[in-house]
């Protein structure tokens, strides 16, 4: 049986739960905790959901399939804690800790990695190798030489809001302009024609792309929530190709979905989300990519029993 | 410029609750476009 980390919200869950056997899937959503109960003890685990009379246990687990088992409604949280808070680390810890385990003993599906993880940092150093990459600066303190001419962005690698109803979004800025006492995170901006988003899934991929003037800012996110749109499907050079499994090898990722700016038919690489979402890009399944993902999970759910059955 | 002066307003975007972006009828849609976290993996 399929475990399947995930919040209530998730329909790109939902969405490729449809794609595979519903009895061989459980899914454990973290922010509806009266729907489950849980032991894990020295003879093993059993997670029920309360709603279904369904159950998954130790003998019964054959893969792992982390999506976003997150919290989406926050709560305040005082100078000295509180209960929710606290029951919400604790189910946080427990989860994450039960997913090492499963990564140990080789049953985690898609999203993964082999080797250690690679932040932003780690990533623009890696894709140096396999990609454009426009000049970057983490930096503190001291505006580096390098911001004092061109066009820079600045980002955000945590995706924490700052407070007062306020996100990230990549946006152009005057480095000069920033508060050094704050720590920041800027990319030269990249005049490209499209940005070109690549799903990766394991050895495959798909890539769709997206004209940069339909954008009326520099994050495209901006753009999809104000105006949700797919983007279509697009191909890429077997040079790209090879690019993009290179990179994917040498991080020991098998899933993960690509950000890049294509300019003057160049790939510019801006990021790896190492679990980011997918579906959007092809919600009905018309292009074929929510069952790209779930033949992948099934596949290595398959090789998973296989060596199960050998113990 | 703070943080907070370089940061983009959600709350005309999305409903927003406790600074994060919270339910309401597009909150799935925002959620499945807007989040790219890492979670553990």
């Amino acid at each position: 049986m399929i475990f399947i980390a995930t919040c209530s919200k998730d329909t790109t869950t939902d969405i490729v739960t449809g794609e595979l056997d519903a009895s061989s899937v459980f899914r454990f959503n973290i922010d509806k905790p009266d729907d489950f109960s849980w032991d894990f003890h020295a003879g093993g685990f059993r997670i029920a959901d309360v709603t279904t009379d369904s159950e998954i246990t130790g003998k019964t687990i054959t893969s792992f399939y982390l999506r976003k088992p997150m919290f989406l409604d926050s709560v305040d949280v005082p100078k000295y804690g509180c209960v929710e808070n606290w029951r919400r680390e604790e189910t946080s810890e427990l989860l994450n800790d039960f997913y090492r385990e499963c990564q140990s003993r080789n049953l985690v599906v898609l999203v993964r990695s082999k080797n250690s993880h690679y932040g932003k940092l780690r990533q623009l150093i890696a894709a140096k190798k396999y990609f454009r990459v426009a000049p970057w600066h983490f930096f503190h303190g001291e505006l580096p030489e390098e911001l004092k001419r061109g066009r820079w962005v600045v980002k955000s690698i945590t995706q924490t809001p700052v407070g007062q109803s306020k996100i990230f979004f990549v946006k152009e800025v005057d480095p000069a302009a920033l508060d050094l006492s704050y720590p920041w995170f800027v990319q030269e901006r990249i005049d490209g024609e499209e940005e070109v988003t690549v799903v990766y899934i394991d050895g495959k991929t798909y890539a769709a792309n997206a004209p940069r003037d339909s954008f009326d800012t520099e994050d495209s996110r901006k753009t999809l929530m104000e105006h949700p749109r797919a983007w279509p499907r697009c191909g890429l050079s077997e040079e790209e190709e090879r690019a993009i499994k290179g990179f994917m090898d040498e991080t020991g990722y098998r899933f993960g979905r690509f950000d890049f700016i294509r300019k003057d038919g160049e790939l510019w690489f801006l990021e790896l989300n190492p679990n980011g979402q997918w579906a959007w890009l092809d919600e009905k399944n018309e292009h074929g990519l929510v069952s790209m993902v779930a033949d992948a999970i099934k596949r290595e759910d398959a090789e998973h029993r296989k060596a199960l059955s050998r113990l | 410029m703070t943080p907070s002066e370089v940061a983009t307003d959600v709350a005309s975007i999305s409903p927003v609750e406790n600074g994060n972006i919270g339910t309401g009828t597009n909150f799935t849609y925002t959620f499945e476009r807007l989040d790219d976290s890492n979670t553990w993996g």
